[in-house]
């Protein structure tokens, strides 16, 4: 990843195309 | 911080080799930036460990270079670049060495050599072009001796990078 981006909230949509995260919960890689 | 002071801490930090995640912090691609205003961050996974199934983005396997910016992600200058795929890594700092062996000669080419170190995981393809280029550019017949040594040393290396 390589760049800046404006609001937290709207990584949302990057991690929703991510998969083999591990993570439990939408959102909580965000955190 | 610096392009160059970020440059110098990545050469100096101590690896594992064994890891089977990294996190890389370096200076953006997307514009020139000597304040280290803007960062590029890669998650470097090793595949095919038996507890340990790589994160991937879109499609496993794939090579993909996407750019979020529009409706759904807002960014300002400069902006986002996402890339995803598959990469050699640890294969010039294990051949380090042999790398600089084959570029005894100039200051030139040793500072090449660190560039291709710095970058090993995506310059790979240069690091391989730069073998060939290595013997072409030598004088005497001691540094193609030298060269040609370090070049085999090198191929073994790439070889046992990539296996």
């Amino acid at each position: 990843m390589d760049g800046q981006f404006d609001k937290l909230e709207e990584l949302i949509y990057v991690e929703s195309h991510l998969s083999n995260t591990s993570a439990k919960f939408y959102g909580e890689l965000e955190l | 911080m610096s392009h160059h002071f970020l440059q110098n801490v990545y050469t100096k930090v101590p690896f594992n080799n064994y890891a089977k995640l990294h996190l890389q912090v370096l200076p953006t691609q997307l514009v020139p930036d000597d304040e280290g205003k803007y960062l590029r961050v890669r998650l470097i996974q090793k595949e095919g460990s038996k507890y340990y199934n790589p994160t991937y983005l879109f499609d496993e396997g794939s090579t993909i270079s996407w750019i979020p910016c529009g409706r759904k992600l807002t960014c300002s200058f400069p902006g986002i670049k996402m890339f995803y795929g598959p990469d050699t890594y640890f294969v010039s700092l294990q051949c380090h060495k042999s790398l600089l062996q084959i570029a005894p000669r100039t200051q030139k080419k040793r500072v090449l050599a660190q560039n291709l170190i710095d970058y090993e995981g995506e310059e790979a393809g240069n690091l391989l072009q730069f073998v060939f280029n290595a013997t072409v550019f030598q004088s005497s017949e001691d540094d193609t001796l030298t060269s040609r040594l370090g070049q085999q040393k090198l191929w073994s290396c790439l070889r046992n990078s990539f296996q």
